[in-house]
């Protein structure tokens, strides 16, 4: 059993599975914290037992932990800064650019007070940059990598899907950032069963610049987002109703190509999952890797780094119940 | 009240040819033949296996 503190910042559909895995993993003493108290006694009180602890508690007491979970809408780097300044670690599952971008700034204070920030540890970005690592030993070298994704989690991530594609895209494309009007560069992505195909298309998501910083090698990432026509044509407006409490059965896919013996190769794996659900465990077992000192690096990182413990981090996912698909035939 | 009929007008078929644009086309399928099969993931770094059990 690991007694150690870990807290997770949000009570809602990914806080919760945060905190499942957590207790799956063998955590014991876990804080939770959400804006709306209630929400938190409820998750504490169907987890707490004799055994395990999960108890309700401020924000400022989350400050007593070794790392903390942020599961709830962005921004998170006000929240990270704080955390990092009381020698706290976080995992943050953020999927907004300029958020991502700020919590990776926090490099150098994290380093000075020997914490990490593990930036964008959900399923896109998250899940994305770990499958991407673990596909390199299938080439001798790996220059592009396109990321799409079909599905939201809670209503914060679909309310942040709907902002990203009303924004400007961001894609790496030989040696420069290219900036694209999200909505645009629709593509039929083929997601494992039983998601299907989804004409996904170019969106503000920050999955190449934490790519780009998890592999500098590449020379082209791309990340699109399935939508609808109703998506994009309302993408500029406020969101017309509110958003599920969850969104339906979502996927992942990364396509990697790359050279091997001296041919052209492209690998495409893919994940079908609430995208709640994936986030969840991804982020349980980074703030795992973290208070069992797996992770021995401080800074910003971001999954796929090869200084973090990715394929033990992906075995922890995996063993959770994801299952990785590999699209072969084409 | 002549010249904010047609500005108007203007506005209108531009939006409208605009809204038609971003819906319609044909979309690029990057993979159309084949399927899914399950994955083992690289194990070349299993002995950093993280442990669930202090």
């Amino acid at each position: 059993m690991l007694t150690a503190k870990v807290g997770v910042l949000g009570a809602g559909v990914t806080g919760v599975r945060v905190v499942e895995h957590l207790r799956t993993l063998g955590h014991t003493n876990i804080l939770v914290s959400d804006k709306v108290v209630a929400r938190a006694q409820r998750l504490s009180a169907l987890h707490t037992t004799d055994e395990i602890r999960v108890a309700a508690v401020t924000r400022e007491e989350l400050f007593e932990c070794g790392v903390v979970v942020l599961a709830f809408g962005s921004p998170h780097a006000h929240m990270s800064t704080q955390l990092i300044q009381r020698g706290v670690s976080v995992v943050s599952l953020s999927d907004n650019v300029s958020d991502c971008m700020n919590l990776l700034a926090l490099d150098a204070q994290a380093k000075e007070h020997k914490t990490v920030i593990i930036v964008g540890a959900a399923s896109s970005p998250g899940v994305t940059g770990l499958l991407l690592r673990s596909m390199t030993d299938r080439f001798d070298t790996i220059d592009e990598a396109h990321v799409a994704m079909h599905g939201t989690g809670g209503p914060d991530c679909a309310r942040q899907h709907h902002d990203a594609l009303s924004g400007q895209s961001i894609g790496w494309h030989d040696d420069e950032w290219l900036r694209r009007p999200s909505g645009s560069g629709r593509e039929l992505c083929w997601f494992p069963e039983p998601v299907g195909a989804y004409d996904c298309y170019r969106a503000e998501l920050p999955d190449p610049v934490l790519l780009k910083k998890a592999m500098p090698e590449l020379e082209r990432i791309t990340a699109r987002v399935s939508a609808t026509r109703r998506d994009r044509f309302t993408a500029r407006l406020p969101m017309l109703a509110p958003p599920h409490a969850e969104g339906g059965m979502g996927a992942v896919r990364i396509e990697v190509r790359g050279n091997r013996g001296g041919s052209r190769i492209v690998e495409i794996a893919g994940i079908a999952e609430r995208i709640a659900q994936l986030a969840g465990v991804v982020s349980a077992a980074s703030a795992h890797a973290v208070a069992t000192g797996a992770v021995t690096v401080h800074g910003a990182r971001v999954l796929g780094e090869p200084e973090l413990p990715n394929a033990a981090l992906l075995e922890l996912v995996l063993a959770s119940g994801v299952r990785v698909h590999q699209f072969v035939g084409a | 009240m002549n010249f904010i009929r047609r500005v108007l007008m203007v506005l209108g078929i531009a939006g409208a040819a605009g809204a038609i644009l971003r819906l319609k086309g044909r979309s690029e399928s990057s993979t159309t033949r084949g399927g899914w099969r399950p994955m083992t993931p690289s194990e070349s770094d299993s002995a950093n296996s993280l442990s669930t059990k202090k």
